[in-house]
């Protein structure tokens, strides 16, 4: 096996597994955009939301397609209540208790998924055809490949949705300027509401793919953590930013994982965290105080 | 009778923490009207506004006491981007253009104010072109980087999009060239006269707003010092000194001792 194709392989799934970092990472990034709420329930409600793909897909046996878009319209509707029961009670409270309730809220699904679904990891059928890929005559794993173009197409289509749609207006006028936006005539709840909602639809097929290409288990929303250092290092108010940082990352474990010992492993994406945020304390493009959270 | 388009009757507004704002305000703008609301820095004029477009939750402040009814209905419970969908439109002291979208987006912004009115659908935005042409040639380009007086214009067109009955403008003189504030100024008049649109202009540039106005009050350390015809004020030179703040230590002394 030659040397390019090593690099090509591991690039190609560290991309992958990016591509889920910068999805779950936009989940966070547009509801703190809007809101300014830290999610730290982002994780668990990707977790959720595989939890319902598993069920619709395996155990009632329904086409995978159906089977997303019923978990991700559950998701929804899950983040939907909590925002009304939970976040709206707690508006005008100091960020660090509405920060504290997102984590209680991760804790509270967590618990239920274990109870209803035990420790045990699931296999999800494959979202994707494992046909392998040829660039000439190298082959490449088709889950990667395939995994890639579907988060690709979906941070595209997301980028898309905000930078043209009304919707996406509404959503940067109310992360601008708050008030402004109420002047406006933007129901600037109903946008809370939204990207949480948006959130939760993107986490959950995040949470898909992340269990199609390892397995599902309660513990599936840590990923959660590795995504905290995605989006502090892209800017916590910056979709672009946490595309790039959530690729680099991804690509930056993979290169780690092929070129040095497992000790050193572990740590790397997290000291070019460290060491980025040095040099630029907002991240690469973000432009509010990280202090926020 | 048509009812004013806004009342005010006895309004008290506080902050969290803080000394009263406006206290016991009492003020009208007629169907149609110009009424300049002047002022002092601090005098309590933005909260004024803030309290009309129930704004002051979301910075923390109260209305204590007091009624404020819009054509004839209690604003109260209304919550602010309802009264906005209702006609109210509120351009913000220091202009609040947002700034990393273009001059277009800002207008598609303006339009979420047409939600739930039937009447009007999507006509484009020929009619704030026509006034501010200069946005027109801007369409596409950052609104940041539009010179102020361009973002003055933008937050006015941005409010005109939503086809207002009520438009409150706090400050749209602020930090302008007199060129450019007599250009605006000459607009918002046509507006109100092509329009029917009715005003509340908050300012101190007293001399430009009197200038338009039908009627005004002068608010010092939140409560009404002077009010009467715009003309009559005009004329008056002891309040140019008031609104200036000269007599800060008091009102009637301030009447009392100016030349
Ligand atoms: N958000 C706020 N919190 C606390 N005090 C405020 C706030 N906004 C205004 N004030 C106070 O209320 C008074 C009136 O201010 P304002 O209405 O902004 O006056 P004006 O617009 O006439 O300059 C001032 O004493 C000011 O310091
Ligand atoms: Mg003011």
């Amino acid at each position: 096996m030659s040397g390019l194709q090593v690099f090509l392989e591991y690039t190609l799934a560290g991309i992958a597994t990016g591509g889920v970092y910068t999805l779950v990472g936009l989940g966070f990034v547009l509801v703190f955009k809007a809101s300014g709420v830290f999610n730290f329930a982002m994780g668990d409600m990707m977790m959720a939301g595989a939890y319902t793909f598993y069920l619709c897909a395996v155990v009632f046996d329904l086409h995978w397609a159906v089977a997303l878009l019923i978990a991700v319209v559950f998701s929804c509707a899950l983040a939907w209540l909590i925002e009304r029961t939970v976040l709206r009670r707690m508006m005008g409270q100091p960020v660090i208790a509405v920060v504290m309730a997102t984590f209680g809220i991760g804790f509270v699904l967590r618990g239920i998924a274990a109870i209803a679904f035990g420790s045990e990891a699931y296999q999800l059928p494959a979202l994707l055809p494992r046909a392998p890929f040829f660039i000439g005559d190298i082959m490449l794993p088709g889950k990667s490949v395939r995994g890639f173009v579907l988060t690709t197409g979906l941070c595209g289509a997301i980028i898309l949705f905000l930078r043209y749609s009304r919707a996406g207006i509404a959503l940067r006028a109310t992360a601008a300027d708050q008030i402004t936006a109420y002047a406006m005539g933007i129901n600037v709840r109903r946008v809370f509401a939204l990207t949480w909602m948006a959130a939760a639809a993107i986490g959950t097929v995040a949470g898909v793919i992340a269990a199609s290409v390892t397995s599902l288990t309660p513990d599936l929303g840590t990923i959660g953590l590795n995504v905290l250092g995605v989006v502090i290092l892209g800017g916590l108010n910056s979709v672009g930013g946490v595309i790039v940082a959530g690729l680099f990352i991804g690509w930056l474990e993979a290169m780690t994982a092929a070129y040095l010992p497992g000790d050193i492993r572990e740590i790397t994406p997290y000291i070019a965290v460290l060491a980025m945020l040095m040099i630029r304390p907002y991240g690469l493009f973000g432009t509010r105080p990280v202090e926020r959270i | 009778m048509v009812p004013a388009t806004l009342v005010l009757t006895g309004v008290d507004i506080r902050y969290q923490a803080s000394v009263d704002a406006v206290r016991d305000l009492s003020l009208t703008v007629p169907r149609g009207g110009i009424v300049a609301l002047l002022g002092a820095n601090g005098a309590g004029k933005s909260s004024t506004l803030n309290a009309i477009s129930g704004f002051l939750p979301l910075l923390r402040g109260r209305m204590m006491a007091g009624r404020i009814s819009f054509e004839g209905e209690d604003t109260a419970g209304l919550a602010p981007h309802a009264l906005v969908r209702r006609g109210v439109l509120h351009v913000r002291e220091g202009r609040h253009v947002f700034a990393d979208m273009t001059v277009e987006e800002n207008l598609v912004a303006g339009t979420f104010a047409l939600t739930g009115r039937r009447a009007v659908h999507r006509r484009g935005f020929d009619e704030v072109y026509g006034y501010f042409p200069i946005l027109a040639q801007r369409r596409k380009g950052q609104a940041g980087y539009l010179s102020g007086g361009e973002q003055q214009m933008l937050a006015i067109g941005r409010a005109l999009v939503a086809e207002p009955r009520l438009m409150l403008l706090d400050e749209p003189s602020l930090g302008l060239a007199p060129r450019v504030v007599a250009e605006i100024f000459a607009i918002i008049a046509r507006i109100n006269r092509e329009k029917g649109t009715s005003i509340l202009l908050v300012e101190q540039n007293a001399v430009m707003a009197l200038g338009c106005a039908q009627y005004a009050y002068v608010l010092e350390n939140g409560r009404v010092a002077a009010e009467g015809s715009g003309a009559s004020l005009a004329a008056d030179a002891s309040i140019r000194e008031l609104y200036l703040g000269v007599g800060a230590d008091g009102a009637a002394r301030s009447f009392r001792d100016a030349p």
